[in-house]
């Protein structure tokens, strides 16, 4: 996991992405929304949103109509984050 | 104030101001100083103590020079206005004090002019400066309010997302456990668990319990009144402890509990937390609501067509109906077909109510043993747009109306009421027409003797791709089949 985020933070909205949720732990948003934080497109957002909860970094809630997307609250993988971010 | 000097320090256009104004005045020193030194050893690392260092040949001189820049300090902060100065070996300089409203928060001294500086060029220096102070100060507010009003955009999103999440379900089966998964991630929580209030034995009944350390919770009904659950509902108010935070959910009336365990970071719950906690409950308590109403309204709905579907069987060519098994047979059927959930529910209403339209028809042909006449069978062929019409006026079974209209219509296109053919027919009365044949043959009939399960299944089978679609026949054939719902059939059939 660790390598394969490595990886995707080469791209400057991963790691921006990956900042936003790192520094608002608590915070449960969409799409929509998570572009306005970190103010980028919506459809490249929606890209490494999934990608990181593929990666285990991200929790998704769906439903038909919305998907919340929200920080991990897997102890190893917000520790492996937590190495990582610093270098973002 | 110290953060507006730094600011300003930073600030691009003052830098643009020093270099401008140096090419105009000869490259003289500027300087930046927060506060005035108590004496001129203070100064050291300033530009100004560099640059008399340079200039004043003897330590002494350097002191004097630089205790007449003190000096110069101290009477633009009395007179709060620009001050000359002259400063090592025979330049000019000046001293401006920096000020936002009354209050000085440094100075910009100037050194090494050959020169004073015209009046008309101070006004524009201290005219220019001023506005670069006042750009510094907006700049500063603007960070400011980002600083307290984007985490707080942010928590309202959250709140926004969260309550669409919640309103997006009433399923309660599918709700609680969301609400409970929710709670755990806003509050960065190990542990929580929802209960309902049950009033007539006036006591919590536990419905779920979302536990991120796997451990093994028991499922526990408390008291109103008893644990801080039941506290919380009782006083209607949040009970909070080191480890524990409960908070009912209300919408009128208290509908619940949500309480929440051991944070993640080990640090105890807060009042912020109890704040969230109490926004979250609100949400979840008119979600359930919702939820509980929108279950009684469909309990009415299925209530009434269980009425309608009795009333049919106690007609008298009705006989008894294997109903739980069909419901079974379409709910393996149906996600087969990417049906969903709600897809699969009416389809299950139309199984019980699909001839409901033979209510229409006399019942002398219903009883009618031996064939019937081609007039007897147009009045026949017209029930499913009778019962289509009678349930087209039960707004919650809108959704049936095209089932129970089409599902005597043939794979090959030889059906009634339209003729239509293949995918021309709705998939829910494909299915239905399949399962509503079959029930037919193994029912007994005034005019015929039941088949087994067995004959009828071949006769589905051998009437695939002409009568029933052939997909479908596929799937039916290893649903009925299966021991489950064979167990059933016969069950509810009354064979061993």
């Amino acid at each position: 996991m660790k390598k394969d985020l490595k990886k995707l933070l080469k791209d400057d909205l991963a790691g921006k992405i990956l900042v936003f949720f790192y520094q608002n732990q608590a915070s449960v948003d969409s799409v929509g929304g998570v572009s306005t934080w970190v103010n980028d497109d919506r459809k490249k957002v929606l890209a490494v949103l999934d990608e990181l909860v593929r990666l285990g970094v991200l929790d998704e809630d769906s439903t038909g109509a919305i998907k919340g997307y929200c920080y991990t609250r897997d102890k190893k993988v917000m520790k492996t984050v937590e190495e990582l971010v610093q270098d973002v | 104030m110290e953060r507006l000097f730094l600011k300003l320090k930073e600030n691009w256009d003052l830098h643009r101001e020093i270099k401008a104004f140096g090419a105009y005045l000869k490259n003289p020193i500027w300087d930046m100083i927060l506060e005035i030194p108590s004496a001129p050893k203070d100064l050291d690392g300033t530009e100004i103590a560099r640059y008399v260092r340079e200039k004043a040949p003897t330590k002494k001189d350097v002191r004097g020079e630089l205790s007449q820049v003190i000096k110069a300090m101290k009477d633009s902060r009395q007179q709060r206005g620009l001050c000359r100065m002259k400063c090592a070996c025979g330049m000019q300089g000046l001293v401006y004090p920096l000020m936002a409203d009354a209050n000085i928060f440094g100075y910009i001294v100037l050194c090494g002019l050959k020169k004073n500086m015209s009046p008309e060029l101070e006004e524009i220096f201290t005219a220019f400066t001023d506005a670069v102070i006042r750009e510094s100060r907006k700049e500063l507010e603007l960070e400011d309010m980002n600083k307290t009003i984007r985490p707080r955009a942010i928590a309202l999103s959250t709140v926004h997302t969260v309550h669409r999440l919640m309103t997006s379900t009433l399923d309660p089966a599918e709700l609680l456990p969301r609400i409970a998964r929710l709670s755990l991630q806003i509050i960065r929580a190990n542990r929580c668990s929802i209960k309902l209030v049950d009033n007539r034995r006036k006591s919590l009944i536990p419905k779920v319990t979302v536990d991120l350390r796997k451990k093994k919770t028991k499922l526990k009904k408390v008291e109103i009144g008893k644990y801080a659950p039941g506290k919380a509902v009782k006083k209607e108010t949040p009970i909070r402890g080191a480890n524990y935070l409960a908070t009912p959910m209300i919408d009128e009336d208290v509908v619940g509990v949500i309480t929440v365990y051991d944070k993640l970071d080990g640090k105890p719950f807060t009042p912020f937390d109890e704040e969230i906690m109490r926004t979250l409950s609100e949400q979840a308590g008119i979600a359930i609501k919702n939820a509980q109403l929108f279950k009684e309204q469909e309990d009415i709905t299925l209530s009434s067509i269980k009425c309608i579907a009795r009333l049919l069987e106690n007609r008298p060519h009705g006989s008894r109906r294997a109903e739980a098994s069909y419901l079974k047979l379409i709910s393996i059927i149906g996600p087969k077909f990417n049906m969903n959930e709600s897809e699969i529910k009416m389809l299950q209403y139309a199984a019980m109510l699909h001839d409901a339209g033979q209510i229409s028809i006399p019942e002398k042909l219903l009883m009618k043993k031996g064939g019937l006449t081609g007039s007897e069978f147009d009045i026949v062929k017209m029930h499913p747009m009778k019962g289509a019409s009678v349930l087209s006026k039960f707004k919650p079974l809108k959704p049936i109306v095209p089932i129970m209209l089409y599902h005597h219509e043939n794979f090959d296109g030889t059906g009634y009421p339209e003729g239509l053919k293949g995918n021309e027919i709705p998939l829910s009365a494909r299915i239905l027409g399949i399962v509503g044949a079959f029930e037919a043959m193994i029912t007994e009939k005034p005019y015929r003797k039941a088949l087994s399960i067995k004959d009828a299944i071949k006769e589905v089978e051998k009437n695939s791709g002409v009568q029933f679609a052939p997909d479908i026949v596929k799937v039916f054939t290893e649903a009925v089949q299966r021991r489950d719902v064979m167990r059933l059939l016969e069950k509810e059939l009354g064979k061993k």
